[in-house]
């Protein structure tokens, strides 16, 4: 009786896991952290944890994972004490550098829209245009975190709706956390 | 048969706890893949004299400098780059008149570029295309070292590269190799 109840508990475990996978598949992704201070870290979810780079990018950090639907590039700028005006649906001028360094032509802008992770304000925007001869669409995060601006860029093939998901989903999973002794992607 | 069921039961509740979810829950064909190339790498633009523009794709932030003129250019200009494995230098020369034509052999490589000099053991010769453009090129080793010089001319702009890589190391000639492809003049 008690293994017929261990053998009913674990197919209802992966019963669990596979509903949890269908309809919240970001549960299964890594979190890569992106800062760290004394008491906070903030985090976000991608499909394979992010690598930081050993160079820097005009003063930038920045991380890069290419997973299976999309190519994720994360940037630190730090921005000091200048003020952000955050009703401005303009993409930071560090967006489209972004999009240049990974030779992405013909950019051009199809939205923007200002939204709410974590308590955090994050303009989204979607823009498409061209690289190495193919279409791409991008989706791009600019998150405004005590005098940093984290900005991260989802590269996708245009016109796949599963990779738009993936990057809607990982923009929406940054979290400021407790510090934890985990400091991935440093 | 009970045993034999919670036997399975612990075996699916051990593989749940030690397996990475993305083993077993990855579906349908990975959209990014070998193809879609995402190095970072610094645009450089320049407009000709002819008034078309120059431009080229490098892997870290060049340094741009202008040089003294010397004959038989009225304005030289350079950028150079350099990482981990290779040495990239970008010679851009103006004529005063579309002739005479700059040599493109080894000495005038080797006048251009001291690293060109040395025991530059030559290995291949000829002219291969780059952004639908024929570019004069030399190739060869130097100790543990594979260098390449590149030149055109377009009217009165000469353009002239070198690229320096260990021999064995293969990422450094790929990133070399793009370098070269990015090469475009529109």
């Amino acid at each position: 009786m008690k293994c017929t109840r261990i053998f009913i508990f674990a197919c209802l475990l992966w019963g669990l896991a596979c509903i949890k996978h269908v309809f919240f598949p970001e549960v299964f992704w890594p979190s890569s952290c992106l800062a760290v201070n004394d008491t906070k870290q903030i985090e976000i979810s991608v499909p394979q944890e992010l690598q930081a780079s050993l160079q820097e990018d005009e003063g930038c950090r920045f991380w890069q994972a290419k997973c299976d639907r999309f190519f994720v590039d994360a940037h630190l700028q730090p921005l000091g004490d200048k003020p952000v005006e955050l009703t401005d649906p303009t993409p930071p001028e560090r967006v489209y550098k972004t999009l240049a360094r990974y030779k992405v032509k013909d950019v051009v802008l199809k939205d923007a829209q200002l939204i709410w992770v974590d308590d955090y304000p994050v303009w989204k925007y979607e823009f498409s245009g061209q690289k190495d001869g193919k279409a791409y669409d991008m989706v791009a995060a600019s998150y405004l975190i005590s005098h940093n601006r984290y900005i991260v860029t989802y590269f996708y093939h245009a016109g796949s709706e599963t990779a738009r998901d993936d990057a809607l989903r990982s923009i929406k999973s940054l979290q400021d956390s407790k510090r934890t002794e985990k400091v991935e992607a440093q | 048969m009970n045993q034999w069921l919670g036997t399975i039961g612990a075996v699916m509740m051990f593989l749940y706890e030690v397996i990475p979810g993305s083993w077993i829950w990855q579906t349908g064909a990975p959209e990014m893949t070998a193809v879609d190339d995402f190095s970072l790498c610094y645009p450089v633009a320049e407009t000709m004299r002819d008034g078309r523009t120059f431009s080229i794709y490098l892997p870290v932030q060049p340094d741009k400098k202008q040089q003294a003129a010397a004959a038989p250019y009225v304005s030289l200009g350079e950028y150079e780059a350099a990482a981990d494995g290779y040495q990239i230098r970008i010679l851009h020369g103006v004529l005063e008149t579309a002739a005479p034509a700059p040599r493109f052999d080894l000495a005038g490589f080797r006048q251009a570029f001291p690293q060109a000099a040395g025991n530059f053991d030559v290995q291949g010769e000829g002219i291969r295309l780059a952004g639908n453009k024929p570019l004069h090129i030399i190739e060869g080793v130097d100790g543990n070292d594979r260098k390449e010089c590149l030149g055109f001319q377009a009217g009165r702009d000469v353009w002239l590269f070198y690229f320096q890589c260990a021999k064995d190391d293969e990422e450094a000639k790929a990133a070399i190799e793009r370098v070269v492809e990015s090469i475009a003049i529109n």
